[in-house]
């Protein structure tokens, strides 16, 4: 794959922005805020182009990307409420029926956002949310399968604990 | 949760996504042939984006650019002072020397900022290299040069004083960054890799002795890198790790 340029970046556009959308909406329910999210993930990839040399290459970074972006603007609570909750119900595998399962599901993400490294998070969302396997999670994240497990255990003993103490 | 199959058996969004760009696996293809979930999703992303997205796309790059520039014209003023002061300083007279200490050796500046950007890919991810996180074998590095106002790049492999290798050599232009073509596999021998870069107007034949002592004839610039390697990434974690 040749670097980036303006011409490939659109072609580049037209065939990547439709899977990172889908994406951003397993991770979000909302259209605009996947949409939102989906697009400032292209502009960052026009500004990191160098990275990219093949088509492995461009999808892992792109779910990287995507990933960390969710992540940062829901610690930030960038996101409506009802996208909070979906986020955390897609992370734990199980689904909000009502406004108090939801009110309680974004209180929970609140609570394991600012209490779990981003690694771990992101290790997670890769996995539950993306169906990822840990060869594939340790390729996009760029570390070793055994750190992969590392991670999502610890993930798994935070919102243990976190059930626990609610 | 200690081991993750994909669960009821579907592949990942991922390879899913993959084969959608062209790159199905056998496996992948079998799978499809029987799963509409999962031909569905497949199908889902043909459908071309509206092309407004790409508009905004732009547009943000456009603003962001602005605004970069914006801010460059507002330092200007603080630029403009600093160099006066410089000049100022640079252009006071001087007290007399003795005689024989002035006009014996040549000013040979620098021309222009020269800059090196190392990245590193580690299976498909590739990151900028910040200066101390470990390479393993079987990373791969790329870079890219600010050649400020030279013309010509050596790169080199230096794994000792006996055995520095030549991995590019070429021309640039002047004031504008390049990435170089290629991108070279870290080996799996123990010890840092050293690469040194040098900046300058024509080839040249490196002379070592110098050269591995940051001793740069007139009108060269040497860039010595140092990066170190461990063996496996899982000891530190690699990237991305707490």
């Amino acid at each position: 794959m040749p670097p980036l340029d303006d011409a490939s970046f659109e072609a580049c556009y037209r065939r990547a922005f439709p899977l990172v959308l889908a994406k951003c909406r397993r991770m979000l329910r909302g259209h605009a805020d996947a949409t939102d999210v989906a697009q400032e993930v292209f502009v960052r990839l026009w500004k990191h182009r160098e990275l990219i040399d093949d088509h492995p290459a461009l999808t892992a970074w792109l779910y990287r990307t995507s990933t960390h972006l969710v992540i940062d603007r829901a610690r930030n609570r960038a996101f409506s409420q009802e996208n909070l909750a979906h986020l955390h119900s897609a992370l734990q595998g199980r689904a909000v029926s009502d406004s108090e399962a939801r009110f309680i599901s974004r209180e929970e993400l609140r609570r394991l956002l600012a209490d779990c490294p981003e690694p771990e998070v992101e290790a997670a969302i890769l996995s539950r949310v993306d169906r990822l396997t840990h060869p594939e999670i340790a390729e996009v994240m760029g570390v070793g399968e055994r750190t992969v497990r590392r991670l999502l255990g610890r993930f798994d003993e935070r919102t243990g604990a976190l059930q626990e103490t609610a | 949760m200690t081991t993750s199959p994909s669960p009821l058996s579907h592949p990942s969004y991922l390879a899913l996504d993959r084969a959608s760009l062209g790159e199905p696996s056998a496996e992948i293809a079998q799978h499809m042939e029987s799963c509409a979930e999962c031909r569905r999703h497949v199908a889902s992303l043909a459908e071309p984006p509206p092309a407004s997205g790409f508009v905004r796309v732009r547009q943000q790059l456009d603003a962001q650019k602005r605004s970069k520039l914006r801010v460059l014209f507002m330092l200007a003023p603080v630029v403009a002072a600093a160099a006066g002061v410089l000049l100022f300083v640079a252009l006071r007279p001087q007290p007399e020397l003795p005689a024989g200490q002035l006009g014996e050796q040549p000013y040979v500046g620098t021309k222009g900022f020269t800059s090196v950007w190392i990245y590193v890919k580690h299976g498909s991810a590739s990151e900028l290299w910040d200066g101390k996180r470990a390479l393993f074998a079987g990373d791969r590095l790329r870079l890219k040069l600010d050649p400020g106002q030279f013309r010509h790049v050596q790169v080199y492999s230096v794994k000792g004083p006996d055995a520095p290798a030549l991995l590019f050599t070429g021309s640039v232009t002047p004031g504008q960054s390049v990435t170089l073509p290629d991108a070279w596999k870290v080996d799996a021998e123990p010890g840092a890799e050293r690469l040194l870069v040098a900046f300058s107007n024509q080839p040249l034949e490196p002379v070592w002795p110098d050269w591995l002592q940051g001793k740069a004839p007139p009108g060269v610039t040497l860039l010595p890198f140092v990066l170190p390697k461990s063996e496996s990434p899982d000891l530190d974690g690699g990237a991305g790790t707490p």
